[in-house]
């Protein structure tokens, strides 16, 4: 094993504790103070272990998940604890974190690859549009949802009450994003200058057709400013599942190109004649990243700054390799976004995210600045 | 390390492989266009190996894109390159990364990499998606920096180094892939004479060593100096495609020595234990055409002297 990948070993073990300890700590924080032993307790008596398997056979009785079996849980534990904390934890706190952890390890994993992908320090996830194109997504649901629902009219009976807007704002961050690298590129290349120029040209663009809708907003323009400034309020278990089926995978999916990202840093002509096959990596890493930002963001509105900041932050601790800058950096966003989504809610009136993790990250990024050398990426 | 000159064969054998007899770089009648216009129309050229074979010719002329050509980076309208006796256009990158190593003129190092970790990209044809590096690619990434003197600062970050010990690095990352062909694109097009002439000597050695190695070299004395061959490289249209010209076998080994004692099997320490010839010749071939030349006798001197205690290792 080499040296690089213990040290992300290492520090994405004690990452990933601190998260653990992060998340704990916020499902204590809120109108209810819950001590962080109670917290724990909720959670390991919500541990299920599949105990036994049966077969009810096709001609009936309980099946589990359409198939003709059921399956007998025990719970191995049951601490005692009051029914008021269980249902605070279990209901209204813990999806919600669960959400922020993977909201943020989405978004600093994509802004990771990002700035090494452009090789530019200000490049965050949305650079190629997709955050706005998820943007209009969302607020042409929330002002004009007749429109949409006619659009999407033969596979509206398949969606779930409440999910229009995220598959909205999903499909939306997609479209931009291919369409920024259908424009950029050409004769099967795609120059990440052009990228970098067209994603900005599309984000003004799509800026422009989302303050449009917001003129047209009306009676929903509270709803559609909230949603914009990102927030995680109103997460249920849904999300969450949707979050954790699409969020881990293809975070660990870019892990797997460290190595060419970590070449791509020197130029695509040394990558290429290292034997780095540069369009196909590019292309790869484009369209992973753009799905976990178009998920992020699908689900939590736009929130900003963190996956602008934290691989900052990560990198100037960890350095540039990216076989330790990813791990790393995915989890310390996924921390980051808690405790900043912890201090939102557990103010007097509640803030919407985006809000704090700008007010919070950037003093913390001049703090950076300001105390380490930092002459580049 | 004194003891074997083929750093790549000796550390993975076979991956070097391939046929033994035909030349490992072969271009024939190769014309590329940049920008809509042809900047290479009809040249041939071959490397075998154990030879190094120069590149020169005025500014503009093409021999970046020739090498930018041999190593893939750079499609040709027209003609063929041969690696190792294959057609390039049918392999992959990674096949043609282990089969020819690139030294550019300059490369991105604003990011902080460790001179390690740069070495350590030269093994990317090596390592699977999924995969760490083996022990094989430590060692040849520990003989790379050996050989082109920069593992005294393997931690440090590339950002710090000078000109020179970069371009070292990078020449370091060529080697540690251990291919049998390397590619050098105006290696010393930034440095001074005396850390041209260390680099050169370090490309010369691998030569030396069984690799073939095309190099573009701006400094037609410095490149008459080193090389077994030079390819002229004419923006004129009238000449067309370039002029390979033979040196005279004595004038590239009076030059950087290593002909006296039995010339085809001499790896680097030899040719510096031998520089003083180099110096001396050197001092009378040119001494009108440069001042500078007995500064960069004197330096040299300073570089043989911190390699002296290489064989102990």
């Amino acid at each position: 094993m080499s040296h690089e990948w213990r040290r992300a070993a290492a520090y994405s073990a004690v990452l990933a504790a601190a998260t653990a300890v992060v998340v704990t700590v916020s499902a204590g924080i809120g109108p209810v103070a819950i001590p962080a032993g109670t917290v724990v307790a909720v959670v390991a008596n919500a541990v299920a272990v599949p105990a036994s398997v049966e077969w009810v056979g096709a001609a009936g009785g309980p099946a589990t998940a359409g198939l003709p079996l059921r399956v007998g849980f025990t719970h191995p534990f049951s601490f005692p604890v009051s029914g008021t904390h269980e249902a605070i934890v279990m209901r209204v706190r813990l999806p919600r974190i669960l959400l922020a952890t993977f909201v943020g390890v989405a978004l600093a994993a994509a802004g990771t690859v990002m700035q090494g992908f452009f090789r530019n320090p200000m490049a965050d996830p949305g650079i190629i549009g997709v955050s706005s194109g998820a943007a209009v997504g969302a607020v042409a649901w929330i002002v004009a949802p007749s429109a949409l629902v006619a659009l999407l009219g033969p596979v509206r009976p398949l969606l779930a009450d409440g999910v229009g807007l995220q598959i909205a704002a999903f499909c939306g961050a997609l479209a931009a994003g291919f369409g920024v690298y259908l424009i950029a590129s050409r004769d099967g290349r795609t120059p990440v200058a052009t990228l970098l120029l067209a994603g900005v040209a599309v984000q003004t663009f799509l800026g422009a057709v989302v303050s449009y809708l917001l003129l047209h907003s009306g009676e929903s323009i509270r709803r559609v400013t909230y949603w914009l400034m990102g927030h995680l309020s109103g997460a249920n278990w849904g999300e969450v599942a949707a979050a954790a089926l699409v969020v881990p995978p293809l975070t660990v999916a870019l892990f797997a190109y460290a190595r060419d990202l970590n070449v791509l840093l020197l130029g695509e002509r040394d990558a290429v004649a290292l034997g780095v096959n540069a369009e196909r990596s590019k292309r790869v890493l484009l369209a992973v990243s753009s799905v976990l930002t178009g998920a992020a963001v699908a689900v939590s509105g736009v929130i900003g700054f963190v996956g602008l900041i934290v691989p900052h932050g990560v990198r100037l601790v960890v350095g540039p390799d990216h076989r330790v800058l990813l791990p790393t950096s995915a989890l310390a966003g996924g921390s980051f976004l808690v405790a900043a989504d912890t201090v939102a809610r557990a103010g007097v009136a509640e803030l919407p995210v985006g809000i704090v993790t700008a007010a919070a990250g950037a003093p913390f990024f001049l703090y950076l600045l300001r105390t380490r050398e930092v002459y580049s990426l | 390390m004194s003891s074997d000159p083929g750093t790549g064969s000796a550390v993975d054998p076979g991956r070097t492989g391939g046929g033994c007899d035909g030349p490992l770089i072969a271009v024939r009648d190769l014309v590329v266009s940049r920008g809509g216009e042809r900047v290479l129309d009809g040249v041939s050229l071959r490397v075998d190996r154990g030879e190094l074979v120069g590149l020169v010719g005025p500014n503009g002329a093409g021999k970046t894109t020739l090498v930018s050509a041999c190593n893939g980076t750079l499609a040709p309208d027209a003609g063929v390159i041969e690696l190792n006796g294959r057609d390039l256009t049918t392999l992959s990158h990674r096949e043609t990364a282990r089969v020819v190593a690139t030294v550019p003129q300059e490369t991105n190092t604003a990011f902080e990499f460790s001179v390690e970790a740069v070495v350590e990209m030269g093994r990317t044809a090596y390592v699977s998606r999924f995969g760490t590096t083996t022990a094989a690619d430590r060692e040849a990434v520990r003989r790379a920096m050996e050989r082109a003197e920069v593992a005294e600062f393997a931690d440090r970050s590339v950002t710090t180094l000078s000109g020179g010990e970069r371009q070292r690095v990078l020449l370091a990352r060529a080697l540690a892939a251990g291919t049998p062909a390397l590619l050098l694109d105006e290696p010393t097009a930034s440095l001074d004479i005396n850390h041209q002439l260390r680099t050169l000597e370090l490309v010369r050695a691998a030569v030396d060593g069984g690799k073939a190695a095309l190099a573009a070299i701006h400094d037609l004395d410095l490149a008459a100096r080193v090389c077994d061959r030079l390819a002229f490289v004419n923006d004129d249209p009238a000449v067309g495609s370039p002029m390979v010209t033979a040196l005279r076998d004595g004038q590239r080994g009076r030059s950087l020595g290593g002909t006296a004692g039995g010339g085809d099997r001499v790896d680097a320490d030899g040719d510096s234990g031998d520089g003083s010839d180099d110096r001396d010749d050197g001092g009378s071939d040119h001494a009108g055409a440069d001042d500078g030349d007995d500064d960069r006798a004197g330096d040299n001197d300073g570089g043989d002297g911190d390699r002296a205690p290489e064989p102990d290792r």
